[in-house]
């Protein structure tokens, strides 16, 4: 709330927060090893990712047991149904408003979205195998695999969101709230009064001549 | 059954904006449309207030002589004043289902008022006649994020502009303007933008100054950002083609002119009090004969609201304008305004400013001088103080004491075989006093 009584609270904000907390999550779990050098920003492993040179932050043995790396696959999995279900329900509405520029910029994330997700359906269950196995070796390949994937995931989110504008995994449209507190002057600020003309022209009296 | 509703009321609204005269109007004690109605009629969905004044006054110089060389001599005279209005609009948030600004928005939002002041000259040859005021607005899906507004103004005066040339002079000048203009907005207003066309005529109904006669066209772009419920940041430019139509010459060089103005600032209040308006930018004048103009052209105002009843402002602005002397001038003016509202039913004002009018060149369609010089530069001050006492909210008596003074040594020549100079310089004092019935 500031001095003229306004306070706003975007989802977007909330979103961003929200972010924030479960990167600082992973940095800690992760042991900082990676992402921390790039600083505690979602955008950082993204960017990175997609100009090829991934700095992907990979759990190490030594951090995450058996039940942890399932936990985390299944977090990731689950993750990415939403984003395919945000995409597609997206690409849906273009469709539908026949926007024919956002149904282009979103169907190859909604292609990328299920590939993703069809990978991690198979990649899931092989790391619950491998851990039920007592298969060290196969369960750490199958989790570094799951976590690359979880990272294009949302690499492919961050895209769609840019496309359609605002957080796909929102609780709904971005709609800001305002509200003015009682006694706030109201006037119309939007146009700046103009200061008219005289009213008494400057006229030369009809008997003026040349000399 | 709703929009029908909405149909019936736009061509009843139309209907009556046709039907009225287009004979009669208004200056005087009409300042402000707010304080000229009273509680209305109302009229399905439209809201209609009459209201008439009549007043007595005096006037100290009627032709605005300066009386220095007694070439015309400055003429006194009481003067009678009848000014009927009646405003017809829409149902304003007070009166309308839900009110204000979160009320259910109208297709149309249409306001109309024609005012008339009569004029009745007792002492002097200035004969009586009729002032007129009218002003139609309508806008199509207003608050919207879209919506498109019609306007038109039409405004007669009547009362002496310059000193007087011969017995009987005419000086009626009616002032036309018509347009309209595109409004794009985000919901709530955040941002929003206007984009409009004005054609306007500018007519002397006087043979000795028809050669002002012109029409004008103007495009006018305006955006602001209302970053804060009262405050935001704006931009307006506007190009304004202006072209005299008479074949008269006339006694002094005007020409067609472009001119073009563009300006960026502030509006808003600052604190719970107080306001400021600062904009600055750049105008230019070209004309086809004389002068050119360009510089910088700005306003600003500090203005403080102590209450709903009690408000001051101080103000400056420097712009240029068209004028009859020297195409243009450039004007620089300070001024200020107080207002007083006691206990809902007595309202006090003053008004004062003084500023520096310097205009372009002056000469004749020929070249020659209209005056003792080419150069001119006035310093133009006026005031007035009003008072109105509300014995219902129907009936009021005021009064208004006005005073409007041009200091200058500019000279003009009169036309006479021995040369004869007549400075341009004069004051007047002007006292109205009358009652006023209104709803």
């Amino acid at each position: 709330m500031n001095g003229w009584g306004v306070g706003a609270q975007p989802t977007v904000v909330r979103t961003l927060e929200a972010n924030l907390g479960r990167v600082l999550f992973f940095v800690v779990l992760s042991g900082g090893a990676l992402v921390a050098a790039e600083g505690p920003r979602e955008d950082a492993d993204v960017g990175s990712a997609r100009s090829g040179t991934a700095e992907i932050p990979i759990q190490s043995e030594a951090v995450l047991s058996a039940a942890e790396q399932l936990a985390e696959a299944d977090r990731i999995h689950g993750e990415t149904r939403d984003t395919v279900t945000a995409v597609r329900g997206a690409l849906a509405r273009a469709r539908k408003d026949a926007d024919a520029v956002l149904v282009v910029c979103l169907e190859d994330k909604a292609t990328l979205a299920d590939g993703y997700l069809r990978t991690l359906d198979v990649r899931v269950p092989a790391l619950r195998a491998a851990s039920d196995a007592g298969n060290a070796l196969a369960r750490e390949h199958e989790f570094t695999v799951i976590g690359v994937v979880g990272v294009k995931v949302r690499v492919v989110r961050r895209d769609a969101e840019a496309c359609v504008g605002e957080g796909l995994l929102a609780a709904g449209a971005l709609k800001v709230a305002t509200f003015v507190a009682p006694g706030t002057p109201l006037d119309d600020a939007s146009t700046a009064q103009a200061i008219p003309d005289l009213q008494i022209p400057f006229v030369p009296p009809p008997a003026t001549g040349a000399m | 059954m709703r929009l029908l509703d909405h149909c019936r009321t736009l061509l009843l609204a139309l209907a009556v904006v046709l039907a009225l005269p287009f004979s009669a109007s208004a200056q005087g004690w009409l300042d402000g449309r707010q304080r000229a109605e009273g509680p209305g009629f109302r009229l399905g969905d439209l809201e209609l207030h009459p209201g008439v004044g009549a007043e007595i006054g005096y006037d100290t110089n009627v032709f605005l002589s300066s009386d220095k060389a007694g070439v015309d001599p400055r003429r006194t005279s009481p003067i009678l004043r009848l000014t009927p209005h009646i405003y017809l609009s829409t149902l304003g948030p007070e009166r309308s289902d839900g009110g204000g600004e979160n009320g259910p928005m109208p297709i149309v939002d249409f306001r109309t008022g024609v005012s008339a002041s009569l004029y009745h000259y007792l002492q002097t040859e200035a004969r009586s006649n009729v002032e007129m005021d009218v002003d139609t607005q309508l806008t199509f899906l207003p608050r919207r994020p879209v919506s498109f507004t019609l306007l038109g103004t039409f405004m007669r005066t009547i009362r002496p502009f310059t000193e007087s040339g011969a017995v009987g002079q005419n000086y009626n000048r009616d002032q036309i303007t018509g347009g309209g203009k595109l409004t794009l907005q985000t919901r709530g207003g955040i941002l929003k933008s206007n984009v409009g066309y004005t054609f306007g005529a500018d007519l002397f109904e006087g043979g000795s100054f028809k050669f002002g006669n012109g029409v004008s066209h103007k495009v006018a772009l305006d955006a602001a950002w209302r970053f804060l419920p009262s405050t935001a940041l704006l931009y307006d430019g506007e190009v304004n083609f202006h072209n005299y139509t008479s074949n008269d010459p006339g006694t002094v060089l005007i020409s067609d002119n472009t001119r073009v103005r563009t300006r960026f600032g502030f509006n808003g209040y600052i604190t719970r009090v107080i306001s400021v308006l600062a904009m600055v930018g750049y105008g230019a004048g070209f004309y086809v004969a004389g002068d050119d103009y360009d510089s910088i052209v700005g306003q600003a105002q500090l203005a403080f609201a102590f209450s709903d009843a009690v408000n001051f402002s101080l103000g400056y602005d420097r712009d240029f304008f068209r004028t009859f002397v020297g195409n243009f001038y450039r004007r620089d003016r300070g001024s200020m305004r107080f207002q007083l509202l006691l206990g809902g039913v007595f309202l006090t004002g003053l008004e004062a400013g003084v500023g520096l009018y310097d205009f372009g060149q002056t000469f004749t369609p020929t070249g020659g001088t209209i005056g003792d010089s080419y150069d001119r530069s006035d310093v133009r001050a006026d005031g007035s103080l009003f008072a109105e006492y509300r014995f219902t909210d129907w009936f009021a008596v005021n009064s208004r004491v006005e005073y409007m003074a041009n200091f200058t040594d500019f000279r003009f020549n009169v036309a006479t075989a021995t040369p004869v100079f007549d400075p341009a310089d004069y004051s007047r004092w002007t006292i109205w006093g009358g009652v006023r019935v209104f709803y």
